[in-house]
């Protein structure tokens, strides 16, 4: 690729997609600084050196035309499927979960590249396969959904499982399935959430389900962190209390450190900057999200369209799951914020994704 | 046992009673069965009479479960009593609609035992007293509201500028401090005080029981402070009741009863209090 032909293809890139990945990243950096400063942990310069990682990742996959999923799929997904393996026998344990992998200057998690792997190889399956019967193509989908996910939800990753199902509803939708199929499936799921609950939840992952119904059950133990984050993002007002502010929830540590730069940074958000700086960074998710839908409908083929709706998908359900767990609106999965909530690989997966509706925003009409 | 309203009315004769509780229960229904009948019914007040003169403290002492916080409760209408009267100044108002109730939810208030879940933790201390503040005195501005939340919180022992602050950023004791503030601010004639220092540290109870009775000294209140510790109870209160099993067991004034128990319960629970032993003192 000369650099004339990248130049064309900086010039065709999607601007308003592009400043929005800029803030957004950007914008990270400095809720991790506001979530953590106060700590001994620099946690934001390591995130700093993860978006220098992630930015020549993201131009790369933008200015590569799409395609190559048709070559990659298969393989990403099966890397993931053995990463997820080797979880159980080389992974490292964090907050009770083994589902990370230790690369030696950072911890990995397979589940991330799990997923990405899944909305590419449901892009090329159900790309190749609209004359095949549609409840064909659900099992197929199905299965290659499960296997990833029983691994995921063994470690256990509860979020990383739930973040499956609306991905694989949206893109069975736009590759054509009828409707009466997807209501179909999702009555059946309906129907097994009571036997998931009793049967298959941990103690732990059924508590956040009662407290999810009512924060007021058991303030001082398990409802902790979401009463802590009611009262962090209630008490801010229309302003909130300012960056750096002192005496926040998070300062005093009513906001556990552990999770105030990674799953809640929205709450440490919401009590500095109030409802105005909320809606401001909701708007922008929002923008984001319009984008990927923009660029999905505007895509040169079936691929490129099935990609872009499954990353809008995966990117909202992590939107809208961890914002939701933050103020009550969705039980604690543990979700991370994409681009803003610390953590490397998930930023690398994120990026990667936005670089892949990049691709398929350039590479819709030009010939390069 | 005397009736504890004669003997308080004996004990304090220049005083009026300002509240008079006649033979109170509160009995609250058990429900077994496939179908939730009622079976039973679990009597946790059972014919509590007593009476509280103005300006003065009545203790009420008993074990957790005897029923102490459930008569607080049902005389500010929180919980409906079984049967029974209450008079106020000698008119009824446990009969009271809540309409006819609210001029006197200004006269009687409520101080909660739990400092960290009595106030809300979205609200500034501002807002927080400033509430009852527009609810009761409808006539005064914003300005007027801040100074008077202003001068509430120097009253009780804080600055005035706190009343920015959330609840979070202050101590158990500076938040029953914000607690009472926040039941003065609407002049109060009567306090319900429900185990206001159980939560709180013994030197912070000390500073708390303290400020109570200066307050008292300042305003003639009258309070019905209820509490386990019999050293807190024995140093602020004229007059003590006991409570076993929803039933005062003894009552008195306050030297009487736990200088010189009559009933063996008094007796067990003043025997059950721990104290330190005289070389450790030394």
């Amino acid at each position: 690729m000369n650099t004339l032909m990248l130049a064309r293809k900086f010039r065709a890139m999607n601007k308003l997609l592009l400043i929005l990945t800029m803030a957004l990243g950007f914008f990270g950096i400095y809720a991790i600084y506001s979530a953590t400063w106060m700590r001994d942990t620099p946690f934001w310069t390591s995130q700093i050196r993860w978006l220098l990682i992630c930015f020549p990742v993201f131009f790369f996959i933008s200015f590569t035309d799409y395609r190559w999923v048709r070559m990659g799929a298969v393989p990403i997904y099966i890397v993931s499927v053995i990463l997820l393996i080797l979880v159980f026998f080389i992974g490292v344990k964090v907050f009770g979960a083994r589902s990370w992998l230790n690369l030696g200057f950072g911890n990995f998690q397979p589940s991330q590249m799990a997923i990405f792997g899944g909305v590419l190889i449901f892009a090329l399956f159900l790309n190749d396969s609209q004359e095949m019967n549609p409840v064909f193509r659900i099992l197929i989908c199905l299965t290659l959904t499960a296997v990833p996910c029983v691994l995921i939800l063994i470690q256990p990753y509860l979020g990383g499982t739930l973040v499956w199902l609306p991905v694989l509803f949206a893109m069975l939708f736009v590759a054509g399935v009828q409707v009466r199929y997807l209501v179909t499936l999702f009555l059946l799921g309906v129907a097994l959430i009571p036997l998931v609950v009793n049967f298959g939840l941990k103690p732990y992952q059924k508590d956040r389900i009662l407290i999810f119904l009512d924060p007021s059950l058991d303030p001082r133990g398990a409802g902790w962190t979401i009463n802590q984050s009611l009262n962090a993002i209630g008490s801010a007002g229309f302003w909130g209390k300012g960056f750096k502010a002192h005496n926040t929830l998070n300062e005093l540590g009513y906001l556990p450190s552990t999770i105030v730069h990674t799953d809640f940074i929205y709450s440490v958000f919401g009590e500095q900057h109030g409802f105005i700086g909320a809606i401001l960074l909701i708007s922008s998710f929002a923008a984001l999200l319009l984008s990927g839908l923009y660029i999905a409908s505007q895509a040169q083929d079936q691929l490129g369209r099935l990609l872009a709706v499954g990353i809008v998908m995966l990117l909202f359900t992590h939107v809208f799951m961890n914002i939701g767990m933050t103020v009550a609106v969705t039980p604690i999965t543990g979700l991370p914020l994409p681009l803003v909530s610390y953590g490397g690989s998930f930023l690398l997966i994120t990026m990667a994704c936005l670089g892949l509706l990049q691709s398929i925003w350039i590479h819709r009409k030009l010939v390069y | 046992m005397s009736d504890p309203s004669v003997a308080m009315k004996t004990a304090c004769p220049d005083k009026p009673p300002l509240l008079e509780v006649r033979d109170l229960k509160v009995h609250f229904p058990i429900y077994s069965g496939l179908l939730r009948r009622k079976t039973d019914s679990f009597k946790a007040v059972d014919g509590v009479s007593f009476s509280i003169p103005a300006g003065k403290t009545v203790g009420l002492v008993g074990e957790s479960g005897s029923g102490k916080t459930t008569i607080g409760r049902t005389l500010v209408k929180l919980i409906s009593p079984t049967s029974g009267t209450a008079f106020w100044k000698g008119t009824e108002i446990l009969s009271m609609s809540e309409k006819e109730f609210r001029p006197l939810r200004r006269k009687i208030q409520y101080i909660f035992q739990d400092p960290f879940g009595s106030l809300n933790p979205r609200m500034t201390v501002g807002k927080i007293i400033g509430e009852a503040l527009e609810i009761h005195f409808a006539n005064l501005d914003r300005t007027q509201r801040a100074d008077r939340v202003e001068s509430l919180l120097q009253r009780v022992g804080l600055k005035g500028e706190m009343m920015h602050r959330h609840p979070h950023e202050f101590s158990g004791g500076q938040r029953q401090r914000i607690g009472i503030a926040r039941a003065l601010a609407v002049e109060p004639e009567f306090l319900i005080c429900d185990e206001p220092v159980s939560a709180l540290d013994v030197s912070v109870q000390a500073q708390i029981v303290n400020l109570l009775q200066d307050l008292q000294e300042e305003l003639g209140l009258a309070l019905l402070f209820i509490a386990h510790d019999l050293a807190v109870v024995e140093h602020i209160s004229d007059f003590v009741l006991v409570l076993h099993r929803g039933k005062i067991v003894e009552s008195g004034p306050a030297r009487n009863v736990l200088e010189h128990p009559i009933d063996p319960y008094t007796r067990d629970l003043l025997a059950a209090v721990p104290c330190l032993e005289e070389p450790l003192l030394s």
